[in-house]
């Protein structure tokens, strides 16, 4: 857990090691220069330097990004390049796992770089809202040329050591060798180019372009419309054309102006959250280390739909074993062809070799009956949404799956304590609620039953790390955190159409305020069909609740959305843009009537802020329920589940930075509006607990 | 007083703005290639050449710094040949060519060269905005200032044409441009040209390649009234869209005008003869309809009428005052636009007056016909026309 300096064959090996992944910070680079200079007063020719086991560096501690004053001294760009131009000799950075961000920049301050093949690499600080801080904007073009290095930090991709352009790496070593020796390699490079002088570095280096100023020019055009809304982007894009104009030093200070700018940027700091947030939501308070949670290598899929089907291809890809059940095995096979359909394409287009194709497939197996998938360490169930259906299989799976094995649903809306009663085993039993398309989507809902033990817990939070998914925890109630949210969302939608709006308008404003898809586009892929059985078993449930009459009518006239092509809009097959129903448009100017609703215009203003303060109100249930244990879980959900703008930080992030107190203001002006249904202006106590004390979600957290 | 003749012309294809060939293309190459083309076709004159006169309606950044003098250089021509940059905005190619006929009218120039470029790609998104509004005007007359859909707009509703009407001028217009590329009507104009090209692929990566730009690039094949009905209005309830109005492009034009005696004794056999120019202004928010102030005016100096016209180029910035201009002149619909226009090909401000001039006068010849009018109207309020006459065979 300390840095240390040996020194082997006249090379002296300087490793960094802070007990986890090198985060920069001020200590960071004050050992780092100390371990620097120990190493100059030895007699070595060169000098590796090199990381411990999990990383080479990974960057700046994000949160140091919060600091009202950024005070890095020593810092990476200034402190630390000192140090390096004092060792009058050659150094040898050499990526063994990963140099991320900061990390990178640290590497490209070096003479030369070593890695690994598989070492992953890149500057995603633009993803973070920021650019990069440290020299990269200017020494990353210098390394790889204007074009490449500009894609790889807009994109923000992290990649394989191998995938990066020719010009950063000095030398790759490939990891297939059997003897494979990394830092046997970089000191065997370090010996052969010891006493080569000058020495190298990238900051001496002029980047040629033959149109610098045209080519920046497209790509700021390119940056102004991207979705991502990114606000590092176009800064971004100015720093790297120093890199072309501008000495270096003159290029680092531009870049570290627009860098302390932008950190600052509303639109950063949520991004900043969003990072924080999803890596928060695999930590559950209170839930206790578990030391031998069980291995998984095979698991189960019972029921071979689109969703069943996702779920495998998810499993296989994360490198399981995977057993499909349907009661058709008509299904089952064709859920195998859709899933080699999808290898297949991924091997056309080259992100998936020929081997590892192969070998996905020979993973994806079907089972004929329930009794072929009792040695599965995990099943997941992935039938209908019907209760009774549940109950028979996991009545099934309790009767043949060996102890111990996890049972899981994939229910989006199921009582999941009624579903684990119907087995002997109730503490085995979870829920784990994909997204679809499952493959695809990276939000699991975790739904941990009132009797789910911790180690069933543990191994479902660690089973959807591995699938590489973000699991957020939720309990038990109708619709979990995201669906249970969107419907007052929806409904939101729904009455203002009712008031004057239409599909198309109340989806333009939520679209521009940022969501990836509107309310009424989002109905018609889910199907309102679906929708209506939904709504049909929520008023059961709750006799109480009050849905729009209009969405009864949409339904009851087969108007059933994309599948039917007519819904909410009209879908032509093959045209791009959606048309609006003008069928539908005639229909809400009489049924407003009906209804005694006289139309009015409705501003986006109102459409935004009526669907995203309903939906902040039931956060507020859900987090006082304890459903979520924290208002960034539901953070967490939305941005990965339904398409909320990330550079906004998730609903209940958005509310807090409108302000609770403002907003709980705003919700008593709807409530007064003369067609209101009052009942759902009514601030959820935790709301107007944390608007009258004017405190935020994380303090009510703390209180509770 | 002499006669001004066109010996030659030569254009860039018409590129999309943005994405398209020249979205990295500095405005003096594409204007130094309508030059030295126009000028090799004319017989190599390149030593007689006096002065380069192009119109340019965003004289700054990439077309900036006089691209008269800098189309001049980057074209070869010896340092004797001058150069300026004139401005009447759409029109700027037109009045170009214009000064280069009346010098030559005058005496006081035998061999010119005159055109216009426009890189929209290259300057629109970055043009300088101090101070570009006067208070004054602001206050006493913001018409002056209004975006040029407005103005589209207003032209729409004062004069009752509907969206309909504009989608089906609008589909024409592509359908006979499409028909002529294909028929290569086009290929006495055009040069290719290479170039280097940025693009984006579907992951967002960019790059960027050699290209050789051949064909104008806003030609949609398969354009129909029913395949452009469903676009949405870019101003809400407005009849104006992507599918009835100019596109966004990049490009330059060029031709050689000579005085008539000079291209006989050069041996030279013109494209016909510049008769005459007139402008005339009208209100800024209908400034569409400005060919009705200016064509009446072109043709009453000339002695000549309507029907004594052969072959119209009217620019098409929006279809819905190609309409009004068309029907109010009474410009019969078989010679008006006869090869497409700015809809299908996109409207290079600077460079279509040019183009314009060049396509009418190999267009008129090519049907035997004997005079032909090209006209614009100019964003401010104005319009302009000139006249031109296929050289006797």
């Amino acid at each position: 857990m300390a840095f240390s300096v040996e020194t082997r064959q006249d090379i002296a090996v300087v490793r960094m090691d802070d007990g986890g992944m090198n985060l920069l910070s001020r200590h960071f680079n004050a050992q780092l220069i100390s371990a620097l200079e120990q190493a100059a007063q030895t007699t070595c020719k060169a000098i590796v330097l090199t990381g411990n086991a999990r990383a080479f560096c990974a960057g700046a501690d994000v949160s140091v990004l919060d600091d009202a004053v950024l005070n890095l001294d020593p810092n990476l760009q200034y402190a630390v390049a000192d140090a390096i131009a004092r060792l009058n000799r050659p150094l040898v950075a050499l990526i063994e796992t990963c140099a991320i961000g900061g990390g990178l920049e640290l590497a490209m301050m070096c003479h030369y770089r070593v890695a690994t093949a598989s070492a992953k690499v890149g500057l995603p600080e633009v993803t973070l809202g920021v650019l990069p801080g440290a020299g990269g904007t200017q020494l990353l073009p210098r390394a790889i040329g204007l074009e490449l290095a500009l894609n790889a930090m807009l994109s923000g991709r992290v990649m394989c050591a191998d995938k990066m352009p020719a010009g950063l790496f000095d030398k790759l070593t490939g990891d297939d060798d059997a003897d494979n020796d990394a830092l046997g390699t970089a000191i065997a490079f370090a010996i052969g180019i010891a006493d080569r002088r000058p020495l190298p570095r990238l900051q001496d280096r002029k980047v040629d372009h033959p149109n610098a100023a045209g080519f920046l020019e497209f790509a700021r055009t390119g940056a102004a419309r991207d979705p991502r809304r990114l606000p590092g982007l176009l800064p971004l894009i100015d720093a790297v054309e120093c890199a072309v104009t501008e000495p270096y030093a003159r290029g680092l200070e531009k870049e570290m102006r627009a860098f302390e700018h932008l950190r600052s940027d509303p639109r950063a700091r949520a991004l900043r959250y969003a990072f924080q947030a999803e890596g928060k939501a695999a930590r559950v308070p209170g839930l206790p280390r578990q030391d031998d949670l069980p291995g998984i290598a095979t698991a189960a899929v019972i029921g071979a739909g689109a969703m069943g089907t996702g779920i495998a291809i998810a499993m296989v890809e994360a490198g399981l074993t995977v057993k499909l059940h349907d009661l058709d095995p008509a299904a089952s096979a064709a859920a195998v062809t859709r899933a080699q359909g999808t290898w297949d394409i991924a091997q056309q287009k080259g992100r998936l070799s020929e081997y590892k194709a192969q070998d996905h497939a020979a993973r994806l197996v079907t089972a004929d009956a329930h009794t072929d998938l009792a040695d599965c360490d995990l099943v997941i169930e992935a039938v209908a949404e019907n209760m009774d259906v549940k109950r028979a299989v996991f009545a099934a799976l309790d009767a043949v799956m060996k102890p111990g094995a996890i049972l899981a649903s994939n229910t989006s809306s199921l009582d999941l304590d009624e579903i684990a009663a119907c087995t002997t085993r109730p503490g085995d039993v979870i829920g784990l609620h994909f997204f679809n398309p499952a493959n695809i989507m990276r939000l699991v809902e975790v739904v941990r039953g009132r009797v789910t033990s911790d180690r069933t817990l543990s191994a479902a939070l660690d089973f959807a790390k591995r699938l590489r998914k973000i699991p957020v925890v939720s309990g038990v109630c109708d619709g979990f955190i995201g669906n249970r949210m969107i419907e007052s969302y929806v409904r939101q939608a729904q009455s203002l159409i009712e008031e004057g709006a239409t599909p198309a308008s109340v989806d333009r404003a939520l679209e521009r305020f940022g969501m990836a898809m509107g309310p009424f586009r989002m109905q018609d892929l889910a199907g309102n069909d679906i929708i209506a059985a939904t709504r049909d078993r929520r008023r059961d449930a709750h006799p109480d609740l009050k849905f729009p009459a209009i969405a009864d009518k949409v339904s009851g006239r087969g108007w059933f959305g994309q599948k039917t092509g007519k819904g909410w809009y009209d879908h032509v097959p093959g045209a791009r843009k959606l048309r609006e129903n003008a069928d539908l448009l005639a229909l809400l100017e009489a049924h407003s009537a009906e209804i005694g609703r006289e139309r009015r215009k409705i501003s986006d203003v109102e459409i935004t802020e009526r669907c995203l303060f309903a939906l902040v109100n039931e956060g507020a249930a859900i987090l006082a329920e304890g459903i979520a244990s924290r208002a960034s879980d539901i953070d967490v959900v939305y941005l990965n589940g339904y398409g909320f703008p990330r550079h906004l930080g998730g609903p209940m992030h958005f509310a807090e930075q409108f302000g609770l107190s403002r907003l709980v203001r705003r919700m008593a002006e709807f409530a007064a509006l003369p067609q209101a249904d009052p009942g759902v202006w009514v601030p959820h106590p935790l709301l107007q607990q944390a608007a009258d004390q004017l405190i935020g979600w994380h303090d009510l957290e703390n209180v509770k | 007083m002499k006669e001004a003749v066109i010996v030659s012309t030569a254009r860039t294809p018409f590129a999309r703005s943005w994405k398209g060939s020249f979205n990295m293309t500095h405005g003096a190459t594409l204007a130094g290639h309508a030059v030295r083309h126009a000028v090799a076709r004319a017989g190599a004159c390149d030593t007689l050449v006096e002065d380069v006169i192009m119109g340019c309606a965003a004289p700054e950044g990439a077309t900036g710094g006089n691209i008269g003098r800098q189309s001049a250089i980057r074209a070869g021509l010896p340092v004797a040949a001058a150069g300026m940059t004139v401005n009447r905005f759409c029109a700027s190619g037109l009045q170009a060519v214009a000064l280069a006929a009346q010098r030559v009218m005058v005496g006081e120039a035998e061999v010119l060269v005159a055109g216009g470029a426009e890189s929209i790609s290259c300057v629109q998104n970055q043009m300088n905005m101090h101070m570009a509004r006067d208070a004054w005007i602001e206050a006493n007359k913001p018409e002056l200032y209004l975006n040029m859909i407005e103005t589209a707009e207003c032209v729409a509703r004062r004069y009752g044409i509907d969206r309909a009407a504009c989608d089906a001028y609008g589909a024409g217009a592509q359908q006979k441009a499409d028909r002529a590329a294909r028929e290569g009507r086009f290929d006495a104009e055009i040069v290719p040209i290479e170039v280097t090209t940025a693009s984006a692929d579907r992951f967002g990566a960019l790059s960027t390649q050699a290209v050789t730009a051949s064909a104008d690039e806003g030609i949609r094949p398969g354009t129909t009234e029913d395949s452009i009905s469903g676009l949405p209005a870019v101003l809400r309830d407005g009849t104006v869209t992507a599918g009835n109005a100019s596109q966004f492009s990049d490009g330059a034009s060029a031709c050689v005008v000579m005085a008539r005696d000079k291209a006989e004794d050069l041996g030279l056999t013109p494209l016909g003869i510049f008769r005459g120019f007139a402008v005339a202004g009208c209100e800024p928010d209908e400034m569409g309809i400005g060919p009705v102030f200016a064509v009446p005016k072109l043709l009453h100096q000339a002695g000549l009428s309507v029907s004594d016209i052969d072959l119209w180029e009217l620019n098409e910035a929006f279809a819905v005052q190609v309409i009004h201009c068309r029907d109010h002149l009474g410009i019969p619909d078989e010679c008006l636009n006869v090869n497409g226009g700015a809809i299908a090909f996109g409207h290079p401000y600077g460079a279509s007056g040019s183009r314009m001039i060049g396509h009418a006068l190999i267009e008129t010849r090519r049907r035997g016909g004997r005079f032909a009018v090209a006209t614009m109207c100019i964003g401010g309020g104005q319009g302009a026309a000139a006249l031109l006459e296929t050289f006797p065979t």
